[in-house]
């Protein structure tokens, strides 16, 4: 292992350190995280779960972070965000803080404005989690009490404004016992600001809940976010998972699954949105530890204009797993000659009674089914939208918030009107 | 040939009980058919019979030929001349159907004691019963019932229990997705085969099948019992007032 | 599930060596001292009657492999190595003085080949009972198709080629077939020319290493339009103790040209470990094929993981003619470690790979293997079909890659991966890696892990076809698809041999 004086920073990470030593933030936890990103610098692709998303270059050149702003900054900075959708109860977070507009929260459900505690952030081994434990400066702790039927959806909207900032905050979620409820996160910031948004979500689901979650992603153009959400499941637990990314520069979102409950359901459904050059990378680990578990998940992905999409998926089926049945899918469209994507579904298994499949295809848009639709009439580039909502649409009509599937719907709508 | 006396089986994962105090006497030459709504035992009727191990048997015995049939295995019981037609045939893939068949074949002869079937032998028997069951012998090239219809797949059933000459037959819904010519092949096949010294059980909800294959006896399974029995009329009858009116009459 | 779980239990308490080509030839040898060093590869050039500019190129691999690290990212665990308690050379005595025609080679020798099932003269080939193929279609009841007559043989005993068969036959179509060491001192041109062209002296850790130490191998070269008359084949065999074996093959089929060449494996049952490091290159010009088909039977370990081949192999074919195709199937049942991925880059345009595996891990084998297409040209095309049977305590990995890089347009991949668990104690993994940089690209991947079916398993048992049998036929099937793309002969001994791998839960 080189050791840390040894080691040669780039621009970027410098950036990053500075703005550790600049922020007054204490605490032995961000120190060891800190310590142990200086330690092994930014993971760069030799780093089997980095190989397509190299950190250390993708932090360079015109990245740069200037400060973490303090929670008087925030509090300056205006007034709350557009919601996505009517009616729901909703915690804002600018800039990483925690700001209180007053929103009533529904029967059944408490918050607490603290950061999380680092013994509920799981892999703290991993960039993307010592980041989070470096950086967090606010965080909220969600308590849905147990048997409670919430049927107002909870809002948790993270809005970075600052330019040049580092917003990173910690959610704890702790879904009680036969519980129902509705979550939607969203991390969404302006066009022509260089933010890096770091936000972790631990989501506990005790036995018997049953949780609806979407995650919105439409960071600002030149937004960098690596964001994490970690998941327990307990007997008979139930996820809906929907994950919905729009872009930013740099988006790493790792999804992480234990379920360690019997019964225990789990449904992924998402869409990547992929253009300007973004760079999407979407990392998911299911780690099935107990008998008699399903999950299934599938991505749909559209990727255009020198965009760079990435798919990390992968099972795990420890050996007391028995009748597990896993399945994954991961479909991209590419739809123009600059751009590329890289899939590496990946089954771990150890477990013998088991049903695991996943499939991945890479393509472009059928040439027969646009033909089809022009000899209707359609112009081109109105068949080509049609093709390409109806590949990622299958994702949405799976949307129980037929409300919210519909703002969503009208936002695939305008990405394809500049990029389709 | 069977006789079932006070059957109880259940599911052996679940425990649930199927089965529950079945009787049934079977003579060698007969046709016996078991009706029955959906729900009351008939499938599991047709795995006990042929020793699936998804169910246990807690009480009663099947005696089978003189012998203890709960003693044996699924295939020593295939050798012994048990045979059981699927409701749902398994696709096999790679593997080719005249290779399944031939392994069974010499199998099962092997078991009693048989010398092996020659190769040219072999494909001459089943060329034959292939082609009284309208069978296109290129089917028979491709994998044990991968890609076949419906139809097909209860067909090379058929042909299956023909090149096998079993002493006991048992058809458990042979009659469901088949369109009338199909089940009229299908019902010729079996008919080609009564003898006076074979019994066939043929499972069904409907009496359609039973106008092409007439039975001796009718048995009417309700809840894990057969709760009446007749002759070929009680089909009828069935069909006529349905399975609740007799069922209720019966209690 | 009881009957599926006896078979699981006698897995368990099996003992997997049921290899049968476990003997030793007790034959006096010739060695290089132990270890490795500038002397040593020295010693093997010498021994080789190699020119200089060989001598210098091992040299420079050996300068290379010192700053090189072992690879770690497989899915395989292995004592570290000691590369210096190796022996690098070992040919049977007096070597150096070849014997001019079999009846001067060592009857001893000659005996062990027979005894493999290898007979190495002519004569006896040709006196061999050759079976009209429609009659093996339907039967395929002789066990080896050295037997058939048409195959030419290179024998690889240790560090030495012990005899080439059929060359003579062979020179009349054009067709060099000897050993790697033989094209050396007679062929240097083709060897300067071709020799690291697929894979580069520096590749891998292991690659550098052979590139520095090999021993002998075979080297084919099919002329412009020529369709090779027989299949060819290379025999290995690892006899001395604690002795690496380092062989390199390199093929090139010239314009529109045809080869199938087949390669067999197997060492005696030794406690130690041993090393074998190979290289294999393919050169494919213009509408040019290859064929390339393995059956690795290497000596696994016994039940208890002690002993066994190390299997680090790197084997590269080029499609670097337009319209050219290169096929790989391997059938691998043995090694304790297997490390290895046949890859094909295709870069000439309307180029094809094919990769066709079936793994088989018992005991405690450890397996990593699987295969990378380059999409480079246009139009090319590549099919991955992957099977993996894992029993025992083994570990079976598929790692591939599908790269479509952006020129490479219209291409197309299909990749079907299958796992087979038999029993609860091992383990089967997939890690594929798709990377596509072409919209035109298509490709496709699919992936599935189970055990075999109760209800498959309870639909043969119920036709009186008995458990082991059953399971057999199941397995079977469940590899067909690779099986017949092995030459027929071929196919029937690697079904058998399938069968004794996975002794105790297939009949």
């Amino acid at each position: 292992m080189d050791s840390a004086l040894n080691r040669v920073y780039t621009e970027g990470e410098k950036a990053l350190f500075a703005a550790f030593d600049s922020a007054n933030l204490s605490g032995d936890a961000r120190d060891e995280a800190i310590a142990a990103l200086k330690q092994n610098g930014l993971p760069t692709r030799k780093v089997e779960a980095f190989h397509y998303t190299d950190l250390r270059s993708l932090l360079r050149g015109d990245f740069t972070i200037a400060h973490v702003p303090s929670h008087e900054d925030a509090r300056k900075a205006g007034a709350a965000f557009p919601r996505l959708v009517d009616g729901a109860a909703v915690l804002h977070f600018r800039d990483g803080h925690f700001l209180d507009f007053g929103e009533a929260m529904p029967a059944g459900i408490s918050v607490s404005t603290r950061l999380p505690d680092a013994a509920t952030t799981n892999d703290v081994a991993n960039a993307l989690g010592q980041l989070n434990m470096a950086f967090a400066t606010g965080g909220a702790c969600i308590t849905v009490d147990a048997n409670a039927k919430v049927a107002q959806t909870i809002g948790i909207a993270h809005t970075p404004v600052a330019t040049q900032s580092l917003a990173a905050s910690r959610v704890a979620i702790e879904v009680g016992s036969k519980t129902e409820c509705t979550f939607v996160e969203r991390g969404v910031g302006p066009d022509g600001n260089t933010y890096l948004h770091a936000p972790a979500t631990d989501l506990n689901i005790a036995e018997g809940a049953s949780v609806t979650y979407t995650m919105v992603i439409e960071e600002g153009a030149d937004a960098r976010r690596l964001g994490r959400l970690s998941v327990w499941l307990a007997k008979d637990a139930k996820l809906k998972l929907n994950v919905i990314a729009f872009g930013g520069k740099l988006v790493r979102q790792e999804l992480n699954f234990v379920v360690q409950g019997e019964g225990v359901e789990l449904e992924i459904a998402g869409i990547n949105l992929i253009g300007e050059e973004n760079h999407i990378d979407i990392t998911s680990r299911i780690d099935h530890q107990v008998p008699d578990t399903t999950s299934t998940e599938l991505f749909r992905n559209v990727v255009t204009q020198r965009g760079r999409g990435v798919f990390q998926g992968q099972i795990k089926v420890a050996q007391p797993a028995q009748h597990t049945d896993a399945r994954m899918a991961c479909n991209t469209l590419l739809l123009s000659d600059d751009c590329d994507f890289s899939a590496k579904p990946e089954l771990e298994i150890f477990a013998d009674d088991v049903q695991c499949a996943h499939g991945a295809t890479v393509a472009d848009i059928e040439d027969s089914h646009l033909f089809y639709l022009r000899a209707r009439g359609l112009k081109e580039d109105a068949a080509r939208r049609l093709l390409v909502k109806a590949f990622v649409g299958e994702v949405l009509d799976e949307m129980e918030d037929e409300a919210l599937a519909e703002t969503l719907s009208g936002r695939i709508d305008a990405w394809m009107e500049r990029h389709v | 040939m069977l006789e079932i006396k006070n059957l109880h089986a259940r599911i052996e994962e679940d425990g649930t009980e199927i089965l529950r105090g079945l009787n049934l006497t079977v003579k060698a030459g007969e046709v016996a058919a078991i009706m029955g709504p959906n729900g009351s035992g008939k499938s599991t009727l047709s795995y006990v019979l042929s020793g699936k191990e998804d169910y246990e048997v807690t009480e009663g015995s099947i005696t089978y030929a003189g012998e203890d049939l709960l003693e044996l295995d699924v295939s020593e019981r295939a050798a012994a001349g048990v045979f059981l037609a699927f409701q749902y045939p398994v696709e096999i893939p790679g593997v080719p159907t005249m290779t399944f068949l031939k392994e069974a074949m010499n199998s099962q002869r092997k078991e009693r004691g048989e010398g092996e079937l020659s190769t040219p032998d072999f494909i001459k028997r089943v060329r034959e019963e292939a082609k009284k069951l309208e069978i296109d012998f290129n089917m028979l090239k491709r994998p044990v019932n991968v890609g076949f219809s419906g139809g097909e797949k209860k067909r090379a059933e058929i042909l299956q229990m023909s090149l096998l000459e079993p002493k006991l037959c048992v058809l458990d819904e042979t009659d469901s997705g088949l369109d009338i010519d199909a089940l009229k092949v299908v019902a010729d096949g079996v008919n080609h085969l009564r003898s006076p010294d074979r019994a066939v059980i043929v499972i069904t909800h409907y009496q359609r099948l039973l106008d092409y294959i007439v039975p001796d006896t009718v048995h009417v399974l309700s809840k894990g019992k057969i709760v009446k029995s007749g002759d070929k009329t009680l089909a009828l009858e069935l069909e006529e007032k349905g399975y609740s009116e007799i069922i209720e009459q019966a209690a | 599930m009881v009957a599926v779980q006896e078979t699981i239990d006698t897995v368990k308490t099996l003992d997997i060596d049921q290899y049968k080509y476990g003997f030793s030839t007790d034959i006096e040898s010739d060695k290089a001292p132990k270890g490795l060093s500038e002397e040593v590869i020295r010693f093997i050039s010498a021994k080789k009657d190699e020119p200089q500019w060989m001598l210098d190129w091992r040299l420079e691999a050996y300068e290379r492999w010192k700053t090189m690290i072992e690879p770690d990212w497989a899915r395989v665990a292995y004592d570290k190595i000691d590369y210096n308690d190796i022996y690098y050379y070992a040919a049977p005595k007096d070597w150096s003085d070849a014997p001019k025609s079999l009846d001067e080679v060592d009857p001893e020798l000659l005996a062990t080949y027979e005894k493999l099932g290898i007979p190495l003269r002519e004569q006896e080939i040709l006196a061999g009972v050759r079976k009209p193929s429609d009659e093996a279609e339907e039967e395929g009841e002789d066990d080896n198709i050295y037997k058939s007559g048409r195959v030419a043989v290179d024998a690889v005993f240790d560090s030495v080629s012990v005899v080439t068969t059929f060359k003579e036959e062979l020179a009349k179509a054009g067709v060099i077939f000897c050993s790697i060491s033989e094209a050396i001192r007679e062929h240097p041109e083709l060897i300067q020319k071709y020799l690291a062209s697929v894979v580069p002296v520096s590749d891998n850790y292991f690659a550098t290493l052979n590139c520095a130490v090999f021993t002998d191998g075979s080297f084919v070269y099919v002329p412009e339009g020529v369709r090779c008359p027989m299949e060819l084949s290379t025999y290995f065999r690892i006899n001395e103790m604690n002795t690496g074996q380092f062989e390199r093959t390199l093929i090139i089929a010239e314009k529109g040209s045809y080869v199938s060449y087949l390669e067999g494996c197997t060492a005696p049952q030794r406690d130690e470990n041993q090393l074998h490091a190979a290289v294999v290159e393919l050169v494919a010009m213009e509408d040019a094929e290859i064929k390339y088909s393995t059956v690795q039977n290497w000596y696994p370990g016994d039940s208890q993981g002690k002993g066994g081949i190390y299997n680090f192999v790197t084997k590269r074919g080029d499609c670097r003619g337009d319209n050219s195709k290169i096929s790989w199937t391997q059938v691998e049942t043995g090694s304790a470690v297997t490390w290895k991925y046949p890859s094909c880059i295709l870069r000439g345009d309307g180029s094809r790979g094919e990769f066709y595996s079936i793994a088989v891990s018992n005991g405690m084998q450890q397996i990593d293997s699987g295969t990378k297409m380059l999409h480079l040209g246009k139009n090319t095309t590549s099919r991955i079909i992957s099977k993996g049977i894992s029993a025992g305590r083994s570990q079976n990995t598929y790692r591939g890659q599908v790269n479509v890089a952006r020129r490479a347009s219209d291409a197309r991949n299909f990749t079907q991966c299958d796992s087979l668990l038999i029993g609860d104690r091992c383990g089967a993994h997939t890690v594929p890696y798709i990377e596509a940089k072409s919209p035109s690209a298509q490709l496709e991947h699919e992936a599935t892990t189970s055990k075999i079916s109760d209800d498959q398993l309870f639909y043969c048992l119920q036709r009186g076809i008995p458990e082991e049998e059953a399971i057999a036929l199941i397995v079977n099937g469940f590899v067909k698809e690779v099986i017949q793309e092995l030459p027929m002969e071929f196919a029937v001994e690697a079904q058998k041999l399938i069968g004794i791998s996975l002794e105790g839960s297939v009949g």
